[in-house]
């Protein structure tokens, strides 16, 4: 927040969530793994932050605790100054439906019997966002052309199947921003695109964030792609957050050894 | 240098539900000498599983090599009999694919599978070929091995199971190692450590080593010689070097700058438009003229030949060929 001021949009104050260890990793001992160890952060309205760290840091249940996908066992989520924890019935509904998230994996995330139209008209109709069917068709080809897709009847009529994988990760986005958010949790969105496609989207995240004044949460293992799109950035390992600041300015004197690792992988990517 | 892997003009065609055959590579040429590395780069759809695949023999059922010649270790792999080809799988050539979770046998240990190789190509077996396998995890870095041996492709993280298969790749002692988006799954981090493991093993292996990837950087890390694949045909070969710091082909020239880099300015990435197209849907001049900023009226009715336009350096594209012809 800092920088921009006013209440944050959406803010972590001490999150834990531990989960029970099941099965036999090598090396492993009993009791719990700590998903994420006391993390707080804060996202300014319209701001893009970047999530970085390693493999099992716990990235991805940071963000789905910040969807509110799961509950932490400490610590407070709050939207817009309310604690999610507190809020009951349509208030609840109201805040969560503000945060939404897109995965890695759109190929998981989408149902692959469902037409391309009724993935991202449902949550418009769960939701009562839009009423009627024609204007309901209108605002299900607006969010298709807001993600970079034409809603011919070739492509609404068409299963996730048929889709190449950034056009899946496409209709995944559209069918986030149906819900009206004011916040997109991204969880690896492009890591399992093509280079040449990961430009791209990650372009259009930086389209739709001016488009809908939307603040991001752009979860990656890839400092290169958290630094071309985001402003502010957390490291994460093990479950803490061990550095925290302006995207230039942590690349260009990190002060974790874990920012370091990353900064040093990405370099010898490129 | 002798030569290991010779591909030439290689075409294949896939058999579609309707009973319509499509060629799905037309034109890629390689070669790999021994202790050799190769990247070879492409997006999606552009051939390079299934150029590989071919190296082997392995394509499905319905895909068919109509044209082209494919020789390892001075086998004629198109006209090989079963014993010659079960010899050439992980004796000659090791493989390993992009998905550890698959490619490992969920119910059998580490230690069986690694140990396996060894019992096919160099007839070790028993406690001999389990030590030589612990020998191996250890060489990749699963250290104690002993754990690992035991252990189920289960109880592996990401990065350990793609060591895992790595090691059953090696075990046969293959003269070359085939890596098809090895480290797509993995971490940056744990990417940066299997590409600096991989260039220890083939030092001291004195192991040939073709990487596929989408990833043009991270092949230009690993390979000594890149061919950059587009829509099922080779459109540039050279030193990794210099392609990297001097694309000629407008495709590889957009691959590079589409990727984003740490060192990068920040902003809005340059893209290239469209997508690849499918093989049903070549276009019958330059296939990569629809997408093609430079692209001019001949590029869309004649396809460009692949020309050495400078020692080392071949590419498919007009610019260049014009080039070619002015100078020469």
């Amino acid at each position: 927040m800092g920088e921009r001021g006013g209440m944050p949009v959406l803010e972590a104050r001490g999150v834990v969530r531990r989960y029970p260890r099941r099965g036999l990793t090598i090396g492993d001992g009993p009791g719990s793994v700590v998903a994420v160890n006391g993390v707080s952060l804060a996202l300014a309205d319209g701001e893009v932050l970047g999530i970085i760290g390693r493999s099992g840091a716990g990235k991805s249940t940071l963000g789905r605790i910040l969807a509110g996908l799961e509950r932490p066992d400490e610590g407070e989520v709050l939207f817009a100054g309310e604690r999610l924890s507190a809020l009951r019935g349509e208030a609840y509904r109201r805040a969560r439906r503000r945060v939404q998230i897109v995965f890695q994996d759109p190929a998981a995330a989408l149902n692959p019997r469902h037409s391309i139209e009724r993935i991202v008209a449902e949550p418009i109709v769960v939701n009562g966002l839009v009423r009627g069917r024609e204007a309901r068709g209108e605002r299900v080809a607006e969010l298709l052309a807001a993600v970079g897709l034409q809603a011919t009847t070739g492509l609404l009529g068409r299963r996730p199947g048929e889709l190449s994988g950034g056009e899946r990760q496409r209709v995944a986005i559209a069918r986030a921003l149906a819900c009206e958010p004011r916040v997109l949790v991204l969880d690896e969105p492009v890591s399992l695109l093509d280079v040449s496609v990961q430009g791209r989207l990650l372009n259009l995240l930086l389209d739709l964030r001016a488009c809908f004044s939307l603040a991001m949460v752009l979860i990656t293992h890839d400092l290169a792609v958290a630094a071309r799109v985001a402003e502010r950035i957390v490291v994460m390992h093990a479950g803490r957050t061990v550095e925290e600041g302006r995207v230039a300015e942590v690349m260009r004197a990190p002060r974790s050894p874990y920012t370091l690792e990353l900064l040093e992988a990405a370099s010898l990517a490129g | 240098m002798s030569r290991l892997v010779d591909v030439r003009s290689l075409a294949v065609e896939v058999a579609a539900g309707n009973g319509v055959r499509h060629r799905v590579v037309d034109g890629v040429s390689f070669a790999v000498d021994e202790g050799e590395t190769l990247g070879v780069v492409g997006e999606s759809g552009c051939g390079k599983t299934i150029s590989t695949m071919a190296l082997l023999r392995l394509l499905p059922d319905s895909a068919r090599v109509v044209r082209g010649v494919v020789s390892v270790a001075g086998v004629d792999v198109l006209a090989a009999g079963e014993d010659e080809l079960i010899r050439l799988r992980g004796g000659v050539v090791g493989m390993v694919f992009q998905d550890p979770s698959q490619a490992l046998d969920p119910v059998r240990t580490v230690g069986a599978q690694v140990a396996e190789a060894a019992f096919l190509h160099r007839g070790v077996r028993g406690r001999e070929a389990l030590r030589e396998a612990a020998l191996l995890l250890e060489e990749l870095g699963l250290t104690p091995p002993e754990p690992f041996l035991r252990a189920y492709p289960h109880q592996l993280s990401g990065g350990q199971k793609q060591r895992a298969l790595l090691a059953t790749a090696l075990s046969g002692r293959p003269r070359l190692l085939v890596a098809d988006e090895l480290t797509s799954a993995l971490d940056s981090v744990a990417r940066a450590q299997l590409v600096e493991l991989l260039g220890g093993l083939r030092a001291r292996r004195g192991l040939a080593l073709v990487a596929i990837s989408h990833d043009l950087a991270l092949v230009a890390s690993i390979a000594g010689r890149v061919v950059v694949l587009y829509a099922g045909e080779t459109v540039e070969t050279g030193p990794a070097r210099d392609v990297f710091a001097e694309p000629l082909h407008p495709y590889t020239v957009a691959l590079l700058a589409a990727a984003p880099r740490a060192a990068g300015p920040t902003g809005p990435l340059p893209s290239i438009p469209g997508i690849v197209p499918r093989p049903s849907e070549w276009p019958s001049g330059c296939r990569f003229a629809p997408r093609c900023a430079r692209a001019f009226d001949r590029c869309r009715v004649a396809r460009p030949a692949l020309v050495e336009v400078r020692p080392d350096r071949s590419v498919r594209c007009f610019l260049h060929a014009d080039d070619e012809a002015r100078d020469g």
